[in-house]
């Protein structure tokens, strides 16, 4: 249905979108997801012309949409658009923001309009506010006004700006409900997104945007339980780094002490977990040769699985950093108690020699 | 709704009742000033009595504002306290209520007010030099200056100049316009007269007479040639000759050096004299405070006095009349000025926000000149500089004008309430497939004129207040009309009683108005 080839878009000399290469098919479900400022809002914009690409092509039904001979409000009315902020005309009521369009646009008759308006307001559970201003609406009451409004015009694909995140918690469920309820009934949808779970529920194909490009795309379960790529697994494993340099063998231990205790204030990591990592971090890092180019120490802490794992890339080709500290008994019987069995892993990379420990954060047991 | 408003008004005229008795009754004709100056009298120094003008340091004389005696006294007197007015009217109101102490006007002038008050008082000598009185030609109209000599050579040789003067000085409140022959065929002559003074040139029953309009009209008949005759404020009427706007101007004109620098004056047709007034009780020729003549206008009481002036200034002489005109004008000026620069506010609007630089910045200077000069000034400047040259009518001058300057006003409201409607509205209209001048009239529009349209009603309601100008380029517009009726009857009370209650209710049917168009966008 749309093709997207090589989408480019920049605003001056900042580039957001640099390569963005897709197909989108009838019926699919698409969502978009990534981090803040990758181009996925752009993206969307892009595909209804709200912004205009400065390369690439985009072909919907075979026809090039970027040539100058583009009916952009006809090719606009196939293609819905719902916005994080609503949008709705704010000087007309709820029944009157779903007929306008068909009215104006479409050339219906008011009263087919209103017929058919009352029918859609009912299905996102609306009719009852059609007399409603749009400032007498709570946010999830208007987000799905819009949808309604969106949907009077008989869209062939709906895209989703972030529809839920103006929304108060308590409201995000029922504009999602809306959404996946469209999604039951085969509408083509293509949906900008942080709410993961959501993501994977509902969708056909989840593509990870990452600066400016689509870094990994694939069903939801390879996405979420399978990701590919180091960025996409940071991403969706909600993976917050800490990470030290360690120049010698002399290093300020007071100083990396501090800095984690603020990083794990952050993430709210128990008591436990920082006197577990520091304890392991030193013993380690004492057992080791740090004064031939030092090494980096990384903490990674999953919010998503709430695992936190000690990592270490020592540069060049060290050797097995495992087996040294395994020859001590002491640190090896300490390394025990405090890592998750197993779960030890050494591996060459191309900056050095990585070690990586998956610390145990179960609370003991009396 | 309605009611409430009438009730405003109501309230509105009975205050101004209230509040200004003192003029209500105090200027009813030949009754002397309230009770009040005589207090204050005896709270400062005991009055020196008038008799002439050396008498007057330390008083206040009143001048008619930038006229020969103006100059003249301020070049031989420097010592008196001079306050300037530039409508006779005001001047004898001053001195009636005594915020002034004597008066200096043309003789005739000086002449037909003791006829109308019995208690003002001529001083017996002249302290400015005789001074020419002449009609005023435009440089160019030198063969028509002329021909008025000619004219008034004849005119006295025939004996009919004697009983013309006879006639104006004499019997100016009763004496009949005599039978002119009027012509209608040929090149019509436009003369400047500005009708508010006694025995001049003066409004009665709606028609201008007067010693100087009689002298036009004759004129005229002599000359074969349709008479059109422009009110034009006094001070505008040298302007207007000498821009040519006016074939001449007459109304008392006085020859001076200055003046005939900038127009042709005809030979003198009369020698005026200046003379200053005072009220009869400060003069010394006077008898020591007779009561007598004033005793039968007080037992008359507040209410009597009341409907005696409305009588006087309203219904007498149709003046009604004369008041529902000038009503008229000005609604007519002001409802097409509104329109024309509504929409003239949004051409600039849209050059202001246009995407190109030039028109943005032609948009900015237009709005600076436009709100940098005052109104009047840029009036004055149309009609007697710009328009002059194709003798465009006054009223379109005046709509063409306010409609510019309210233009200037209302782009910026409209830019600003056009930016205030959140640009998610124009973008879902997009996106839904409006085209952009679609969203516009159907998304952005109707919320932009409901922003608008509060402060838009107080800048219209300005701009009809603002047209109270217009007197000043030959239009009888509301205020016209009252000077007009004022310099008849001396009396401020409800001329302009009148005429602040018809501003208002104009403003208030305007309200109304747009009240009912932004039910209509709301709904």
């Amino acid at each position: 249905m749309i093709q997207i080839k090589h989408l480019q878009k920049s605003f001056g000399n900042l580039q957001v979108l640099r390569d963005v290469t897709v197909n989108i098919k009838r019926g699919e479900v698409i969502s978009i997801i990534g981090p803040s400022g990758t181009g996925k809002s752009t993206f969307l914009r892009c595909l209804n012309l709200l912004e205009q690409p400065t390369g690439g092509s985009i072909i919907i039904d075979g026809e090039e949409i970027l040539s100058h001979k583009t009916d952009s409000s006809k090719l606009r009315q196939k293609m819905g658009m719902v916005f994080q902020s609503f949008n709705l005309f704010n000087h007309l009521t709820v029944l009157e923001n779903v007929c306008i369009g068909p009215v104006k646009l479409l050339g219906k008759s008011p009263i087919e309009a209103v017929q058919r308006g009352m029918k859609i307001l009912k299905l996102v559970g609306m009719a009852e506010k059609a007399r409603s201003m749009p400032s007498e609406l709570s946010g999830g009451q208007k987000q799905r006004a819009a949808i309604a409004r969106c949907l009077s015009m008989n869209p062939e694909i709906i895209l989703f700006d972030e529809p839920t995140s103006a929304l108060d918690p308590t409201m995000v469920s029922e504009v999602l409900s809306v959404i996946r309820s469209l999604a039951k009934q085969g509408m083509t949808m293509a949906i900008v997104t942080h709410e993961m779970s959501f993501a994977r529920n509902v969708s056909s194909r989840v593509l990870y945007m990452d600066q400016g490009e689509i870094y990994e795309e694939g069903t939801p379960e390879e996405i979420f339980d399978r990701p590919k790529r180091e960025r996409t697994r940071i991403f969706v494993n909600r993976i917050r780094d800490f990470h030290y340099s360690i120049h010698s063998a002399d290093f300020d231990l007071f100083a990396l002490q501090a800095e984690f205790q603020l990083f794990c204030n952050k993430y709210f990591l128990s008591e436990m977990a920082v006197a577990h990592a520091m304890q392991l971090a030193e013993k380690v890092l004492h057992a080791l040769p740090l004064n031939d180019g030092g090494a980096d120490l990384y903490f990674r802490y999953s919010e998503k699985t709430y695992a936190l794992a000690m990592e270490l890339l020592m540069p060049g080709d060290a050797p097995s950093m495992l087996a040294q500290l395994r020859e001590d008994a002491e640190l090896s019987a300490l390394m025990d108690t405090l890592c998750t069995a197993q779960s030890e892993v050494e591996e060459n990379t191309p900056s050095g020699r990585r070690l990586r420990l998956r610390l145990d954060l179960r609370e003991e047991e009396d | 709704m309605k009611k409430h408003h009438l009730t405003i008004a109501t309230i509105l005229v009975f205050l101004f009742m209230v509040l200004l008795p003192g003029s209500a009754c105090g200027n009813t004709g030949a009754e002397p000033p309230a009770p009040a100056p005589a207090a204050k009298g005896s709270s400062t120094a005991p009055r020196k009595k008038i008799s002439c003008i050396q008498d007057l340091k330390g008083y206040k004389l009143a001048v008619p504002q930038a006229t020969v005696q103006d100059v003249y006294i301020q070049q031989h007197y420097p010592e008196l306290t001079v306050v300037r007015y530039n409508f006779e009217a005001d001047m004898v109101q001053a001195l009636q209520q005594e915020l002034c102490d004597a008066i200096i006007m043309d003789d005739v002038i000086c002449y037909a007010l003791t006829k109308k008050f019995d208690n003002i008082t001529i001083l017996g000598d002249s302290p400015v030099p005789v001074n020419d009185m002449g009609m005023v030609f435009g440089k160019e109209q030198a063969e028509l200056c002329q021909q008025f000599n000619t004219f008034l050579k004849e005119l006295r040789a025939s004996g009919e100049y004697d009983k013309l003067m006879e006639r104006w000085l004499k019997h100016f409140d009763t004496a009949p316009m005599p039978e002119i022959e009027e012509y209608t065929e040929g090149e019509p002559l436009v003369v400047g007269m500005e009708p508010c003074t006694e025995p001049i040139v003066f409004v009665r029953d709606g028609e201008v007479v007067g010693f100087d309009a009689e002298l036009v009209k004759r004129f005229a008949a002599w000359l074969k040639r349709p008479l059109i005759i422009e009110k034009i404020d006094y001070y505008g009427l040298i302007t207007a000759a000498a821009a040519g706007r006016v074939h001449m101007a007459a109304s008392g004109m006085l020859i001076t050096d200055e003046r005939s620098e900038s127009v042709l004056f005809s030979d003198s047709y009369y020698e005026s004299h200046s003379r200053i007034a005072v009220l009869t009780r400060n003069a010394t020729t006077a008898q020591e405070e007779a009561a007598a003549p004033a005793s039968k206008e007080e037992k008359r009481g507040f209410f009597a006095s009341v409907v005696n002036s409305f009588y006087r200034n309203i219904i007498q002489e149709q003046r009604y009349l004369l008041l529902w005109d000038g009503f008229k004008l000005t609604v007519i000026i002001s409802v097409c000025a509104v329109l024309l620069g509504t929409l003239l506010g949004a051409g600039v609007c849209y050059l202001r926000m246009s995407s190109n630089a030039i028109c943005r910045r032609f948009a900015i200077v237009y709005i600076d000149i436009m709100r940098g000069t005052p109104v009047l000034v840029l009036l004055m400047l149309m009609f007697y500089v710009v328009f002059a040259q194709w003798n465009t009518p006054a009223t379109i001058v005046a709509i063409i004008t306010f409609g510019m300057n309210f233009a200037a006003y209302v782009s910026e409201m409209f830019r600003t309430s056009i930016c205030s409607v959140d640009r998610g509205q124009t973008e879902a209209g997009i996106a839904m497939g409006f085209s952009p001048v679609r969203t516009f009239i159907y998304i952005v529009l109707p919320q932009a004129v409901q922003r608008v349209l509060p402060v838009y009603k107080g800048e219209l309601i300005s701009l009809i207040k603002n047209t109270s100008i217009v007197g000043y380029i030959a239009i009888e517009d509301l205020t016209k009309v009252s000077d007009i009726i004022r310099g008849r009857t001396f009396d401020p009370f409800f001329p302009l009683i009148m005429v602040a209650v018809l501003y208002f209710l104009i403003a208030w049917l305007f309200t109304l108005l747009l009240d009912r168009i932004g039910r209509k966008f709301n709904a």
